[in-house]
């Protein structure tokens, strides 16, 4: 169904976090519409769990995604045309195949990064970097917010606790909540991580 | 007592109605797994086992119609949310938005045919509504997708066994089979051997009796909350199926379980690790209610007293806040920590979750036995609390969630009955 190979599913944790902060950055902008930019069912389906607020329509890439999400109570489905003109916009591992942001009040990426140890491990499977996706963003829109994924002191606390894995429980366990507590970064490295979510609102319209 | 526990289930009902959205009962969850801080919209997990349970008991102690038409509110929750290959929408608890959730699609099923039976048993049509959501699930899901011929699986994608799933899953098997008069035996062959593989049975082993949770592999985790349900659904099959050995593995359960109430650390130790320490971080309070209903269901046949369930019953009391709601434990930001929780608790801690505190409302609905004044009025709250190391201020009223740090800079805020905080700075 995708045209990319990504080295994780649509219900993994890198999924779930990320697109927890990514909805939750559209969601307070309050837009009426959103329209999802992904050419994988699973993926817009993972979001749209995550966008039963939205009181208009939930735009998607084809009638070919839109089918499989018409099950899902609450919210509205269309398939995208080239006219469709919505308040806000949500790219899933897709923000490198555009030329330019779209005409939205609010954009919100989901990107992977060539600049973390993914790319060490996956070397074919990621395919963006953090930040080209900002200078993208930065053309059109004032970015409010960034946040990394998976960054380096996250890293270090995760292998700790792998470390400790048939060790010691009680150490494998702490470790582990310390890397979950800082799985979202926004330090000045936040470009670092393995993923990231950047919100911009396009310029001459208030924030929210 | 009997006044202070009326009290305590009308102030739970005040805050579960504060955190209702159109759809379901929303709200952030604190978990010893992961969190879900972020994504608070409604979801239809577990919260809601104990949600009708308890409805449908305060129904059926008070004959009061207030708490029926609550318990249809939370079924048509469910109803209105199932997709259409029988499962439900946003069912997985902590892990967040996502149908499919174990055992937490069981436990609504639990919920669903607590009510079925009860509108049944009162003679009212609506019952068919409930059990026909119900059966598309437990058809559609359990049977179709999860049963590999022998349990049930801890997904269709995942191959782990967890005895206190299928317990859970066991329970609506007692009551589906009671209103279908289709004999579940197939499936409590299947269930009540993995329930003996998964219960420590070294009579010298400090986690004697208790149910290790079989996904956390090499760790063994022995977990009292989730001995809890296994205990409370072995006991319920032993009265649908009279066999002393159902009955005998419950009450090793019971005893275990009595060990790890702490009137100290304000609830119940998380369990044992494998090598026999005590895992006193955190020491959980509201989902201590499933505890509380296994006393109550062992009670009749020995092995729990008035003394062990008063204990827990005083200890939830204390801990219940002044807006109605409960915290979740002491010590989840030292998970795993054998010493006792820090006096001052984490945000974690204190965050009242409504898939926990259903818990404890079922556990004292069942223990009411006159109608409830519901006149008393729930009031803010303020809470010394930590997040990260720093000390913060817990707020919550009828309409919202915060922290607040030293300087009272809100780094989280959550308006009830919506699908994300307006600040989210943790």
């Amino acid at each position: 169904m995708s045209s990319k190979n990504l080295p994780f599913n649509a219900i993994g944790m890198e999924v779930r976090y990320s697109f927890d902060m990514a909805c939750l950055l559209l969601y307070q902008q309050r837009p009426e519409n959103v329209r999802i930019y992904c050419d994988n069912s699973d993926l817009a389906r993972a979001a749209v769990r995550r966008l039963g607020w939205v009181p208009g329509t939930i735009y998607v890439d084809s009638e070919l995604i839109a089918v499989p999400l018409r099950d899902i109570p609450n919210v509205s489905i269309e398939a995208a045309d080239n006219a469709t003109i919505v308040d806000a916009a949500l790219f899933l591992f897709t923000r490198e195949q555009y030329d330019a942001p779209p005409s939205a009040k609010t954009v919100v990426t989901v990107v992977d990064n060539r600049l973390s140890y993914k790319q060490l491990l996956y070397r074919k499977q990621v395919y963006d970097v953090s930040l080209s996706a900002a200078r993208w963003l930065e053309e059109t829109h004032t970015i409010t917010r960034r946040v990394g994924l998976f960054t380096p002191p996250f890293l270090y606390k995760w292998t700790l606790a792998q470390y400790f894995d048939k060790r010691d429980s009680g150490q494998h366990f702490q470790w582990g909540q310390r890397a979950m507590d800082s799985i979202y970064s926004e330090s000045p490295l936040w470009w670092t991580g393995y993923l990231s979510v950047i919100c911009g609102v396009q310029r001459g319209v208030q924030q929210s | 007592m009997t006044e202070t526990i009326n009290k305590a289930v009308h102030l739970l009902d005040s805050w579960l109605n504060s955190m209702r959205h159109p759809m379901g009962y929303s709200g952030p969850v604190s978990h010893w797994w992961e969190s879900s801080l972020v994504f608070t919209g409604p979801m239809i997990d577990w919260r809601y086992e104990g949600i009708l349970a308890g409805y449908v008991q305060l129904f059926q102690t008070t004959n009061n119609t207030y708490w029926l038409d609550q318990a249809i509110q939370a079924g048509e929750d469910i109803r209105k949310s199932q997709l259409p290959d029988g499962r439900y929408w946003n069912s997985s608890f902590q892990i967040g938005a996502l149908e499919g959730g174990t055992p937490h699609e069981a436990a609504v099923n639990v919920g669903l045919l607590e009510l079925a039976t009860a509108l049944k048993d009162a003679g009212d049509d609506r019952w068919e509504t409930y059990f026909a959501v119900a059966q598309r699930n437990i058809e559609d899901y359990h049977f179709k997708r999860l049963w590999n011929g022998t349990r049930f699986l801890d997904q269709a994608w995942n191959k782990t066994t967890v005895a206190n799933k299928n317990a859970t899953i066991m329970e609506f098997l007692l009551l589906y089979e009671a209103l279908t008069g289709r004999s579940m035996q197939e499936y409590f062959d299947g269930i009540v051997p993995l329930i003996d593989t998964a219960q420590v049975q070294d009579e010298s082993h400090p986690a004697y009796g208790g149910i290790v949770h079989l996904g956390t592999h090499h760790h063994k985790l022995a977990i009292g909350i989730y001995t809890a349900r296994v205990a409370s659904a072995l006991v319920r099959l032993y009265q649908h199926h009279p066999d002393e050995a159902y009955l005998k593995r419950a009450q090793k359960m019971g005893a275990f379980l009595v060990k790890l109430v702490s009137p100290e650390d304000r609830g119940s130790y998380m369990g044992y690790y494998a090598d026999g320490t005590l895992i006193k971080c955190p020491s959980w309070v509201s989902p201590s209610g499933d505890i509380l209903r296994t006393f109550a269901m062992l009670k009749p046949y020995g092995t729990v007293t008035d003394e062990h369930i008063n204990r827990l019953v005083q200890i939830l009391l204390s801990e219940q806040l002044s807006t109605g709601g409960m915290p979740t434990a002491y010590g989840l930001g030292q998970k795993g920590g054998v010493t006792s929780p820090l006096k001052l608790p984490d945000f974690r801690d204190i965050l009242p979750v409504v898939g926990w505190i259903d818990k404890t409302f079922r556990g004292l609905a069942m223990l009411v036995e006159s109608p409830i004044d519901r006149t008393q009025q729930t009031q803010a709250v303020e809470i010394p609390c930590t997040w990260q190391g720093k000390t913060c201020v817990y707020v919550e009223d009828d309409t919202s969630m915060s922290l607040l740090q030293d300087n009272r800079q809100v780094i989280y805020k959550w308006q009830k009955g919506t699908h994300f905080p307006e600040i989210y700075a943790l």
